[in-house]
């Protein structure tokens, strides 16, 4: 679906900070920026991702991402240990802009307590919801 | 629609649609239209159009114009011909920075100075209580008149039909536009050749002429492989070119003798604001302002505090990422022992990242800004 010119993929899971999550299985789920978050940092130059085996809690700061003028924390969804990361983004970064749903991808991680963790994301509708509210504001 | 108690430009609602904007000053503005980075690139390579009138625009007139200007500025006017465009400052006592500002030269009794749109007020009230008893009229034209900057390789190119050819660098013409008079002055704040456009009787209520010239310029831009910019790609050129903004590099409390500038400051002149604090501060001379390329990728931004050997020696004044470097940089006040060529360490985000010490500009002055081998 979409909310003005913003796409919101319906197989997805989000947060208010403006990540998404796609929940493969118990064992993999994968995470990055939204298609309105990639808009607003404009011109992605530099991205920093976590160390692959790390473990990482809900809500903490997993990666961060730089653009020209300003600087964001990309927080990992649900807590669990991080698998493998898009390294393709270190060289580049553009590509959180161009494709923020697929080659712009940030890492996939083995969540810990996905059910309990889960009913605090946003579902689509919510996330929607979300963005219509802060489009009308601007 | 734009929230109540902010400013538009007079050619605003020609481009409001095609762009992001941004509230600067006071003002709603173009943050960008395609791209910062393609902006900033467009401007090194071939061209971009710069919608600037926000920048405060005063008209000085009177037998005591040059009095006025010889005691408030740190250049002086009275040396300057007729048709010459001056970067100075105005200072305080401390010798700290009121503003800086082109003065543009029509004659002895004439002038049009070009300030910082978040100093105007502050401008004009330091200029009338400091024209006591003089015979000299200051006048705010910002709202009468329309400022457009033309900057990049091709800008000369673009701007023939104006009959530019003529006009050297830091000097101006007067032309006429549709019959308004409109002063071109081979100046900018992008380290490129380039022009900045004035033009005159352009208000909010009769922009006609105004709008025109900016979808005219825009168009031979595009002509040119060029793009309309925004204060995005604005600020990224300026700190490319190690240009300074007012309220970060300078400042009340930062001197110009502190930034790097002391060719803008003319110690001959017998007197002027500020001369005394600033001869003082050149004596004892303590802070420097440095380039700074990060090694790492990372991109400093203002306030972050710089390191050498694990103690603090200085505070970056302006950061941005730079597209023609394709790295982080940096404008930093350092203790003046610093030095081109030594390592320092800048913190961001809590973690401290090596950088060196360069030199201003951050590009290579072959290859790109208004000294470049021409093409």
């Amino acid at each position: 679906m979409k909310v003005g010119k913003y796409e919101i993929r319906e197989d997805l899971l989000y947060t208010k900070d403006h990540e998404w999550i796609k929940i493969i299985n118990d064992n993999e789920s994968v995470v990055g920026i939204t298609d309105y978050a990639a808009d607003m940092l404009h011109d992605i130059v530099f991205v920093s991702l976590p160390e692959e085996g790390s473990e990482i809690k809900q809500g903490a700061v997993a990666a961060t991402v730089e653009s020209v003028k300003s600087t964001a924390d990309v927080m990992i969804p649900l807590s669990g240990r991080i698998i493998l990361t898009n390294k393709e983004l270190l060289q580049h970064p553009e590509k959180v802009n161009q494709s923020p749903y697929e080659d712009g991808w940030f890492f996939r991680l083995k969540p810990y307590n996905t059910e309990s963790e889960k009913k605090s994301l946003l579902t689509p509708s919510a996330y929607a919801d979300l963005i219509q509210h802060l489009t009308q504001q601007s | 629609m734009s929230k109540a108690g902010v400013k538009v430009t007079q050619i605003f609602p020609s481009y409001k649609d095609s762009c992001k904007l941004t509230e600067f000053a006071g003002y709603l503005l173009p943050l960008y239209f395609k791209g910062i980075i393609d902006e900033v690139l467009a401007v090194r390579n071939s061209v971009g159009v710069f919608d600037v009138s926000h920048m405060g625009r005063i008209e000085l007139q009177g037998d005591d114009a040059s009095n006025l200007l010889e005691n408030i500025l740190t250049i002086s006017v009275t040396k300057g011909e007729p048709g010459r465009a001056m970067y100075g400052f105005m200072c305080n006592e401390r010798g700290g920075v009121v503003d800086d500002l082109i003065t543009y030269k029509h004659t002895d009794k004439k002038y049009t100075l070009v300030v910082n749109c978040s100093n105007k007020e502050k401008d004009l009230a330091w200029m009338r209580k400091s024209s006591g008893g003089m015979n000299v009229e200051i006048k705010d034209i910002t709202d009468e008149s329309i400022l457009i900057a033309v900057q990049g390789p091709s800008s000369s190119k673009m701007l023939d039909e104006f009959g530019v050819g003529d006009i050297k660098r830091f000097r101006f013409n007067i032309r006429e536009y549709y019959g308004n008079e409109m002063m071109i002055a081979r100046t900018g704040y992008t380290g490129e050749d380039g022009y900045e456009l004035l033009l005159r009787n352009v208000t909010h209520s009769n922009p006609d002429k105004g709008i025109r010239l900016w979808k005219h310029l825009s168009e031979s831009a595009a002509i040119f492989s060029g793009l309309n910019c925004g204060l995005g790609a604005r600020d990224t050129l300026r700190i490319e070119a190690g240009l300074p903004l007012h309220g970060n590099d300078i400042s009340e409390d930062i001197s110009p003798v502190e930034a790097g500038l002391e060719r803008f400051v003319d110690f001959q002149k017998t007197k002027f604001i500020g001369k005394d604090a600033l001869e003082e501060i050149r004596e004892r001379k303590h802070r420097t302002m440095v380039a700074l390329v990060l090694k790492e990728n990372i991109i400093p931004r203002s306030h972050c505090r710089v390191f050498m050997g694990g103690e603090e020696v200085g505070i970056v004044t302006s950061g941005t990422y730079s597209p023609v470097l394709k790295k982080g940089i940096a404008m930093a006040l350092v203790n003046s022992e610093l030095k081109k060529g030594d390592l320092c360490e800048v913190e961001v985000r809590g973690a401290r990242w090596k950088a060196e010490i360069t030199g201003f500009p951050f590009y290579e002055v072959e290859k790109y800004g208004y000294r470049r081998r021409s093409n």
